[in-house]
């Protein structure tokens, strides 16, 4: 004998089953990409990286070579100083910034419009326009030399790594100051007018009440602004000079010497290396808010 | 008048110079780079310490089209972005609908992975799309360049759209299907409209990405699909500056008209988006 409760029971797991069928087709194409588009390239770098030009067989001798060479050790440190300062130089733009547009001063929405340019223009194009402004001749020199009284001499900034440091926070900060704007716009006044109210100077108001709600956006502006400026390729290729990050030592060695298996072994370095660095960066910054 | 009151006047006015002077300072920096791209590439004798230069004409435009095929090159591009939406929009949205609509059990962790593209730098992962693409034949291919350019847009395409999907208002779609319409007329009459917005903002996002992408590009572009990019790298390695900002005055022409999209129909945060909820 059937009674009807059990028909009822297999009715609807038999209607789950067919749920979880569907749910795993509509993945499937995004599972597709991403194994085929990702992770097997990324495997392919992999392996290419264990191979060693005209030579058969695996071993580790390229991350050898490349770890025991002090030339390496420099270019991923240019990297690190590069992608740090950047980040450090687009967080102090950015507070100021968000500071005081959020106060809707007059022409607060063309500087609105001005953060945009640099994402949508062509990197490349903003790096040739800096080179020429920054240049020994360019404006900007011009305007110390002949407008400020103080300085006689010509700044050197292109190909320089303050200068490469300039450029990135040029092309990156926008990122950073529109998180830091969007979350400094969302915060309630009241709750800054309370702390004024019972007695807290502006610095303090800041310190303990602005700065610890607007950390949210700060903090993920200025991981995008370290990950790009951390895989940065086109402005230090033409505008890097002798300064070659991570990136430009990559595209050296596939591109000029044609040395791929080297090349894929110093992309695997740089992946590792980054996803370290993020994690110690979100360990660091969520003991800072939980505090 | 009161000194105290002058005095807090003062202040004020001081607070205001400042206020204004970082404002025109940053306005400078931003804009500074167009300007002289403009006048360098309107300019003729423009060399050693001069503000401007001895004359303006349109030289280095005709020379700027001898040299390079702008108009394939500019084809090219809107091509392959083209190509890019309608990969990214595929793949994409039903991973976003399975994510933002369906029980799912990992879904931080589906979410995570699927940022991982955008995460790493793009050449660990290029340097093996190359080599695959060497194999299949895909080098110098529009669609293979695409394709390349898909890694790193559906990632936002799941993102916007997952969103999107989830704030649907699902009362809705039921009293449509109450209604007796079948899934396919419920999708095309009440899901699409609904979600509108986030799908433009999504194929402007996938547009913009592609259009401005180097790294995958010079990774698998051939001489048949130079984009925009790629051209203004060699043009800048021909060693000829005036022509290079000829050529990127002309750039500058999609990229303007990308921004007043852009201000007209998505959350400026929403560019940098994708890891705001980490």
């Amino acid at each position: 004998m059937r009674n009807p409760s059990s028909g009822f029971l297999i009715f609807i797991s038999m209607q789950f089953k067919k749920d979880n069928l569907l749910t795993l087709l509509l993945l499937f194409p995004g599972l597709v990409f991403f194994i085929g588009l990702f992770i097997y390239p990324l495997c392919i770098t992999f392996t290419n990286s264990l191979t060693i030009s005209n030579h058969t067989g695996y071993s580790l001798q390229n991350y050898i070579d490349l770890l025991s060479s002090a030339k390496y050790w420099n270019v991923i440190g240019i990297t690190f100083v590069l992608a740090i300062s950047t980040t450090i130089l687009s967080v102090l733009i950015a507070l100021p910034l968000a500071l005081i547009l959020r106060k809707r001063v007059k022409g607060h929405t063309f500087i609105r419009l001005l953060i945009l340019l640099p994402l949508t223009v062509l990197a490349l194009i903003s790096a040739l326009g800096l080179l020429i402004v920054w240049d020994k001749n360019g404006w900007v020199n011009l305007f110390l030399t002949q407008v400020l009284p103080f300085i006689d001499e010509p700044l050197k900034i292109n190909y320089t790594l303050y200068g490469l440091i300039l450029f990135y926070a040029w092309l990156y900060s926008p990122h950073t100051i529109l998180m830091t704007l969007s979350s400094i716009e969302g915060i309630d006044r009241n709750v800054e007018q309370a702390a004024t109210i019972t007695g807290a100077k502006p610095f303090e108001v800041f310190r303990y009440i602005t700065l610890p709600l607007s950390m949210s956006g700060i903090r993920s502006g200025s991981v995008m602004t370290f990950l790009l400026a951390f895989g940065a390729f086109n402005v230090p290729l033409i505008a890097g000079g002798n300064y070659r990050p991570l990136t430009v030592a990559i595209y050296t060695e596939a591109g000029v010497f044609n040395n791929w298996p080297k090349a894929s072994a110093l992309a695997i370095i740089m992946g590792i290396l980054e996803i370290i660095f993020i994690l110690i960066y979100f360990k660091l910054t969520k003991k800072r808010s939980a505090a | 008048m009161n000194p105290i009151t002058h005095s807090i006047r003062a202040v004020r006015t001081g607070k205001k110079v400042v206020i204004y002077a970082f404002l025109l300072g940053f306005a400078l920096f931003i804009l500074s780079p167009f300007a002289v791209i403009i006048v360098s590439a309107f300019g003729e004798g423009w060399f050693g310490a001069r503000w401007l230069p001895e004359s303006w004409g349109i030289r280095w435009f005709q020379w700027a089209f001898q040299m390079t095929d702008l108009v394939q090159v500019t084809m090219n591009s809107f091509v392959i972005a083209a190509l890019t939406i309608v990969i990214s929009l595929l793949i994409g949205v039903p991973t976003a609908w399975a994510i933002g609509k369906r029980k799912l059990r990992a879904k931080e962790l589906l979410i995570a992975l699927i940022l991982l593209p955008r995460m790493i730098p793009e050449l660990t992962y290029a340097l093996g799309t190359a080599k695959i693409f060497y194999t299949l034949d895909l080098i110098n291919t529009h669609l293979g360049v695409a394709l390349a350019h898909s890694t790193i847009t559906i990632p936002y395409v799941v993102l916007i759209m997952s969103a999107t999907f989830e704030a649907l208002e699902q009362r809705v779609i039921d009293a449509g299907g109450v209604c007796g319409a079948n899934w396919f007329q419920r999708f095309l009459y009440l899901v699409i409209p609904m979600s509108m917005p986030g799908i433009l903002a999504a194929v402007i996002f996938v547009f913009v990405t592609s259009f401005n992408e180097f790294t995958l590009s010079m990774m698998t572009y051939g001489p048949q699909t130079v984009t925009l990019p790629i051209q203004t790298y060699l043009s800048i390695g021909d060693g000829y500056k005036e022509v290079a900002s000829a050529i990127s005055v002309i750039l500058l022409i999609p990229s303007i008209l990308i921004l007043g999209v852009i201000v007209k129909q998505i959350k400026p945060e929403n560019l940098s988006g994708g890891v705001k909820g980490l």
